[in-house]
């Protein structure tokens, strides 16, 4: 099946900037896709690249199988919603979302009747004859998207779209989002710097940094199984400690020492031949038991911080290694054994430490 | 600041011959004796000069400033400094050159109203160009870049989104251009001609008989076209937005 966004090697220059480094992805019918990264990791030049804002220095572009390289942005059919909104502020909400519909030469009848399903779709009706400064920033918001899906675009381009609200009409228009898409079925490209969001909306995730694509995968896949440190690190919290020897057995699971000298039991993610190599291995993994308790391969460890974070306990411990970790603890499971200062021991299970590259 | 206007006021519905404080009595009189060809003359030419040659500066100095702002070529800056360079001449220079220039060009059949309007033009080309480079770059590029994305062509982009938005500053520069043409002495004393006088040059002609408060009931005629022409501008072009900003 062709799918709605292809990028085939993009690269974007500008000057000796590269903004975006042979970039190669596939967005497929009705699917929400993120791009995620820090700020200046290329995310929203790939989007100006879809969009036709600007064109690739190498590199194809594909909407719905077509090449649309140098094609211009109205002859596109994607629809963006810009992190600033970018309402017509002399227009009226009515105006502003009919304004897709006239350029395209609708009928007058036919734009009544979507301007008004959309409106609908949105819960903004009433409000038609409103100016954007008189509307909340998250009326604002709900009016972009109204203005985008009106059209039926081949593919939504959303901006970071929730980073002007204030959080929790951030988390509510999430979820909002997220079901306005797939009631729509909408092909849809999500840009964000905030890996919650990433996580909670999509259906596969882009991780970006400095104009290139590290890892490309479903929401659990980048957080189990990432395959670079930037990755493991960008989403979530994850411990590294340093890989001293690895061996690896050919059913892939891997026995590592580790510099200050702890032997785990791991698996092994990709490419790690003759690399300088780590082993990352999660907070909420990390098994903490009474320092009597004692077992196979579990290590002793000093508790230098506790910090009470609501829903969890964070734990700084400083094992015997001299190697420093971050555990994570639901805060129900008594606590009290767990106060600074006192040993623990702690214990990695095989299948949480993942090895990786540098 | 309003009190020399307000003793004209007083002036120009004084009943006397002569200018008197208090007025001796209350008359309309001068103000009919501006309402005759004498002075209506001049007047309408002045409002005309001023009307057309504020379109062609408002036309002009905006797709100058749109293409300094808008689009990199050779001579971009040169002619960012042409548009604003009126400004830098002094007036009265100008209006010599422009006499000798016609001269000598042999089209002395154009002093009058077709120097005038030259003229005035140029010398008011850089208020709208000014104002009108302001408000494009005042324009959050997203708006147009959301315009094509939704189909708009450039040209639909332009007319639907880019225009209505600098609106307020264009008229900002239309009315101070309309003002500056309608007050100028400078130039237009090198480029009248009988029969097409403007209503400054017309009272300077006057005041060298002396002073007479029919002089007053002008300059409070005059006036009120400008308070008209502002009045009008910010009903159309709401540009006190450009001004004081929303």
């Amino acid at each position: 099946m062709v799918a709605d966004v292809e990028l085939v090697g993009v690269t974007k220059r500008y000057g000796n900037l590269e903004a975006v480094s042979r970039i190669s992805l596939r967005v497929e019918q009705g699917e929400f896709f993120t791009l995620l990264g820090p700020s200046g990791c290329g995310k929203t030049t790939t989007l100006s690249l879809i969009a036709g804002f600007t064109d690739p220095t190498e590199g194809l572009v594909f909407l719905r199988g077509e090449c649309v390289n140098y094609r211009p942005p109205y002859e596109r059919n994607t629809a963006m919603v810009f992190q600033n909104y970018a309402l017509f502020p002399h227009m009226t909400v009515w105006d502003n979302v009919a304004f897709g519909l006239r350029m395209r030469g609708v009928a007058r009848a036919e734009v009544e009747r979507r301007v008004g399903e959309a409106l609908e779709r949105v819960r903004l009706r009433g409000l038609e004859g409103r100016y954007p400064r008189q509307l909340s920033g998250g009326q604002q918001q709900r009016v972009a998207l109204a203005r985008a899906i009106v059209t039926q675009p081949a593919v939504l381009l959303l901006d970071e779209p929730l980073s002007n609200l204030d959080l929790k009409l951030r988390e509510a228009m999430r979820l909002e989002i997220k079901a306005l898409q797939r009631d729509l079925g909408i092909t849809t490209i999500y840009v964000t710097h905030d890996q919650s969001e990433a996580l909670v909306m999509s259906d596969r995730i882009a991780v970006m940094n400095h104009g290139r694509i590290e890892q490309v995968g479903s929401p659990a896949e980048i957080y189990e199984r990432p395959v670079t440190p930037f990755v493991a690190s960008f989403i979530g919290t994850t411990n590294f400690l340093r890989v001293r020897s690895l061996n690896v057995e050919p059913n892939g699971l891997a026995s590592v020492v580790t510099q200050g000298g702890l032997e785990l039991a791991a698996v092994v993610g990709s490419r790690v031949e003759g690399e300088r190599l780590l082993v990352a291995i999660r907070p909420e993994k990390i098994q903490l038991t009474a320092e009597r308790e004692g077992g196979h391969r579990s290590y002793r460890g000093l508790i230098r911080h506790a910090i009470y974070l609501g829903a969890t306990w964070r734990y700084v411990i400083e094992l015997e290694s001299g190697e420093q970790i971050v555990v994570d603890r639901t805060s129900g499971d008594s606590p009290d054994a767990f106060g600074v200062g006192r040993y623990v021991n702690v214990q990695f299970p095989q299948h949480n430490c993942l090895v990786i590259a540098e | 600041m309003f009190a020399p206007i307000v003793v004209v006021l007083l002036a120009s519905i004084n009943s006397s011959q002569y200018f008197q404080f208090p007025p001796s009595g209350l008359s309309l009189r001068w103000y009919r004796a501006v309402f005759t060809p004498e002075w209506m003359g001049p007047a309408s030419f002045s409002f005309v000069l001023a009307t057309v040659s504020a379109a062609l500066a408002t036309l002009l100095g905006s797709l100058g400033a749109f293409a300094v702002v808008r689009y990199r070529f050779r001579g971009r800056e040169a002619l960012a400094a042409l548009l604003e360079s009126p400004i830098g001449v002094p007036s009265i220079v100008l209006g010599v050159a422009l006499l000798q220039f016609f001269s000598i060009a042999g089209a002395k059949s154009l002093i009058g109203f077709p120097a005038l309007l030259l003229a005035h033009t140029v010398e008011t080309v850089p208020f709208v160009t000014r104002t009108a480079y302001v408000s494009l770059v005042g324009i959050d590029r997203s708006l147009e870049l959301a315009a094509m994305n939704l189909g708009a062509r450039p040209w639909q982009t332009l007319r639907s989104v880019t225009l209505p938005l600098i609106k307020p500053g264009l008229f900002a520069g239309g009315a101070f251009a309309f003002v500056v043409s309608f007050n100028n002495v400078n130039l237009s004393l090198f480029l009248v001609r009988p029969g097409q006088i403007t209503l400054p040059i017309r009272i300077m002609n006057f005041l060298e008989f002396g002073t007479a408060p029919v002089l007053a009931a002008v300059n409070i005629l005059s006036l009120s076209v400008i308070i008209l022409v502002f009045a009008t501008a910010e009903r159309v072009g709401g540009f006190t937005q450009f001004i004081y900003g929303r």
